[in-house]
Parts: structure tokens; C-alpha cells; sequence
């Protein structure tokens, strides 16, 4: 469509990051290829995703895991970047190490029902941080990009999930003209702060 | 936009399974795909939002790709039309209900004024996109990617899955409606 010689351009932050992303795409469409997983009926839906870079309150049709994924994973990428998922809300302490493994010091909180945890817990860092939220159709996934985390530093992580009511069932059922089984809201919250993290006191989000 | 598609051949499939080799697509096709994106919507994480869903939709995509049906360049065009087409008729809250992933989760406040300096640049193009509103359907899609994309009649017929001659009968319909906006067929066919 074009008769320029394609000059290879630099991409911009948005743009490595959304490579990043999709690259994983790819990967796990040619794992699924090769290791057809069990029959999954129950398609997830993503009912609302309003995502911005540092904070968000999505809310997700999650439907029950299997059981044969794993609560969570951090994977370290190409370019440097460190990937959190999150399947399931359980083990914090556990995904707390595996970041320490990856020299990210971390606070990672599940909150049940909606709730968040109160303000002032800790100090933000001063600067952009660069972080991204995507909720996907089945986990939340925060990127990490290079030097996020710094020494010192603490990525703050909180995650409540509260299950969907029979009326949000119908209501996402209806506009995705699809059954829909099962399904939760979501309130995520990923941050970095600069000093001390001190307990988090759970309140009721937004 | 010239008429050739002279751009690098890839094994269509394979991007669908080999992130290396859907990362040389991607890097190839972006600036194309940026420009295609900032023709047709104003705000920049719509245009992030649909940036993510063509590149989306081309890894669904690929496994089915149809090595006959000719190069790469029109059947990213095909996509990328469905994508934004898709977008406008079911609007945001919709389209991101089935988002895998969302692209404007990933900008940042840099990008986003790159993207919004492109969208700015392309005022003539979405001037001309916008007045494509009144025609039908069929008549559109061929007439976007001619007059807006610059591709040439053949090569949109490719992307839609059509005869040229079927194209070509198209084209002259809309004008025949739109003969201020839409450059002549002659140009078009040249």
C-alpha cells in the first residue's frame, strides 16, 4: 500500500508497550494451539474496563477459574519489563516473593467485597512511573516497566472482588447476547510508593 | 500512498503463533496503521483503544489468512476497516466490553499527545471520512479505503473481498452522490 521503503521507526512507550502485550497474545494463542486446553463453554466477559495507567475500578465478568491456572504469575519480558497477573485473589504473600525475586520490593493486598484500602498509607513517587493496568478475560495484569521499582521503593498493589448480583448477570448476558454464568467487579489499584507502606485499613471503595 | 504493494511478504499464519514474527508485522505495518487510526477518530485513547483491536484482530486473523487472496498490505486494510466499522456502530462501552486487552490502559501523557499531533495532521483526511457518512454501506467501505487510505481500486477490492469490477462500478455510484469530496475516477484508477 505504500511505495516508501518501510524505514524502521522507533516506537514510543504506548506503542512498545502494546507490543508487549500482543507478543504475549501470540504466545499464549500458539500455547492453547499446541496443548488444547479443556473445553471452556463459559467464556469470560469483560463488562466495563476503565483503565488508567496508575489506578483503576474496572468491573469483569470473571467467571470461576478451573482450577488449573495458576493465582498468579510474574514474568519478566523482553525489554525489561516485569508482568503481574492475577487469576485468582489468593496467596499475597506469595506473589509478594516472587517480585522479590525479581528485585521489585511489594505490598500486595486482597480486600474482600469492594473495599479499598483508607488513603495516606504511603507517599507516592514523585514522577511518572509508567505502569499499565489491562484486565483481560480472565486476570488482572499490571506492567512493570524497567526501574519502575526503585531502591527504597515499594509497588503497592490492592485488588477486591465482589461477585456480581443476578440483576449484573442479566444486564451483561443481555448486551453480550451470551450466557453469562458467573461474574465479579473488580477494584485495582497499583502504585508506587516512595517510602514506608503502613498497614492497610480496609474501606468502603469509592 | 502510492498504488504498489510492495512491502516485505510475510508468512501470514505464522503471526498468528510466532510472536517474532508477528513483531516484524507489527513494526512494519504500525506506521500505516497509526495513519489509518488518526483519518477516522479524534481522541487519542479511541485511537489507542483501536490501534490494540486491528493488531488484535490480526493475530485472530492470521491462522485464516488465505495466501490467495493476494499480499498482506490489502488484508490489513480489510481488518483494520472492519475494526474501526465495528467500533463506530457498537461505540466505545461496547466495543471494549469484548476487549482482551485495552489500549488506552497502556498510554502514557507522551504518547498520547504523539497520537493527538497525528490526529491533528490527518484533519483533511477525517474531514473526508466524515463525509462519507450518507452512503451505503457497500458504497463506503470501497470508497474510504480509496479516498482516505489511498489504496487503489484493485488493491481495495482485495481487502473487501470483491472484484474490482464490482470496485470500480461502486466507486462511481458513491461519486455519483458525493462528486464534491471524492476525487475523480480517472485519478483513481491511474
Amino acid at each position: 500500500m505504500t511505495t516508501q521503503t518501510p524505514i524502521p521507526e522507533e516506537l514510543d512507550a504506548f506503542e512498545s508497550r502494546l507490543l508487549a502485550e500482543l507478543r504475549r497474545e501470540v504466545a499464549a494463542a500458539a500455547a492453547a494451539e499446541a496443548a488444547p486446553a479443556p473445553v471452556r463453554t463459559r467464556r469470560r466477559a469483560l463488562a466495563l474496563a476503565a483503565g488508567v495507567a496508575a489506578a483503576a475500578v474496572v468491573g469483569v465478568v470473571l467467571v470461576p477459574g478451573l482450577g488449573s491456572t495458576p493465582a498468579y504469575s510474574v514474568q519478566e519480558g523482553n525489554a525489561g519489563e516485569v508482568v503481574v497477573e492475577v487469576n485468582r485473589p489468593e496467596d499475597a504473600a506469595g506473589l509478594e516473593r516472587a517480585l522479590e525475586e525479581h528485585g521489585i520490593a511489594a505490598d500486595v493486598t486482597y480486600l474482600p467485597a469492594l473495599r479499598t484500602c483508607a488513603p495516606g498509607r504511603f507517599d507516592e513517587v514523585d514522577r511518572e512511573v509508567g505502569l499499565s493496568l489491562a484486565i483481560g478475560e480472565d486476570l488482572v495484569r499490571v506492567t512493570l516497566p524497567p526501574g519502575a521499582v526503585r531502591e527504597g521503593e515499594t509497588f503497592v498493589m490492592a485488588l477486591s472482588v465482589v461477585p456480581f448480583t443476578d440483576e449484573q448477570i442479566a444486564e451483561v448476558s443481555e448486551r453480550e447476547g451470551q450466557r453469562v454464568l458467573d461474574g465479579a467487579s473488580s477494584s485495582v489499584s497499583a502504585e508506587v510508593a516512595s517510602g514506608p507502606v503502613g498497614p492497610c485499613e480496609a474501606v468502603p471503595a469509592r | 500512498m502510492g498504488r504498489s504493494t510492495g512491502v516485505t511478504t510475510h508468512d501470514v499464519p505464522a503471526i498468528g503463533r510466532d510472536p517474532d514474527a508477528f513483531e516484524a508485522f507489527y513494526r512494519e505495518h504500525l506506521p500505516w496503521v497509526r495513519r489509518f487510526v488518526a483519518r477516522r477518530v479524534e481522541d487519542p485513547h479511541t485511537a489507542a483503544d483501536l490501534t490494540a483491536d486491528i493488531f488484535l484482530a490480526v493475530i485472530d486473523g492470521a491462522s485464516t489468512y488465505d495466501a490467495q487472496v493476494g499480499s498482506t498490505a490489502p488484508w490489513l486494510a480489510g481488518i483494520a476497516r472492519n475494526v474501526v466499522a465495528d467500533h463506530v456502530r457498537r461505540r466505545v462501552r461496547e466495543s471494549r466490553a469484548n476487549g482482551r486487552l485495552s489500549g488506552r490502559a497502556l498510554l502514557d501523557e507522551q504518547s498520547a499527545e504523539r497520537i493527538a499531533d497525528r490526529i491533528d495532521g490527518e484533519r483533511a483526511a477525517r474531514e473526508l471520512y466524515r463525509a462519507l457518512d450518507g452512503l451505503p454501506d457497500n458504497q463506503r467501505a470501497v470508497v474510504e479505503l480509496v479516498a482516505v487510505d489511498g489504496l487503489g481500486l484493485a488493491e481495495a477490492a482485495q481487502a473487501l473481498g470483491i472484484t474490482a469490477g464490482n470496485a470500480r462500478v461502486r466507486y462511481h455510484r458513491a461519486r455519483a452522490r458525493l462528486q464534491d469530496v471524492l476525487p475523480s475516477p480517472f485519478e483513481v484508477i491511474a
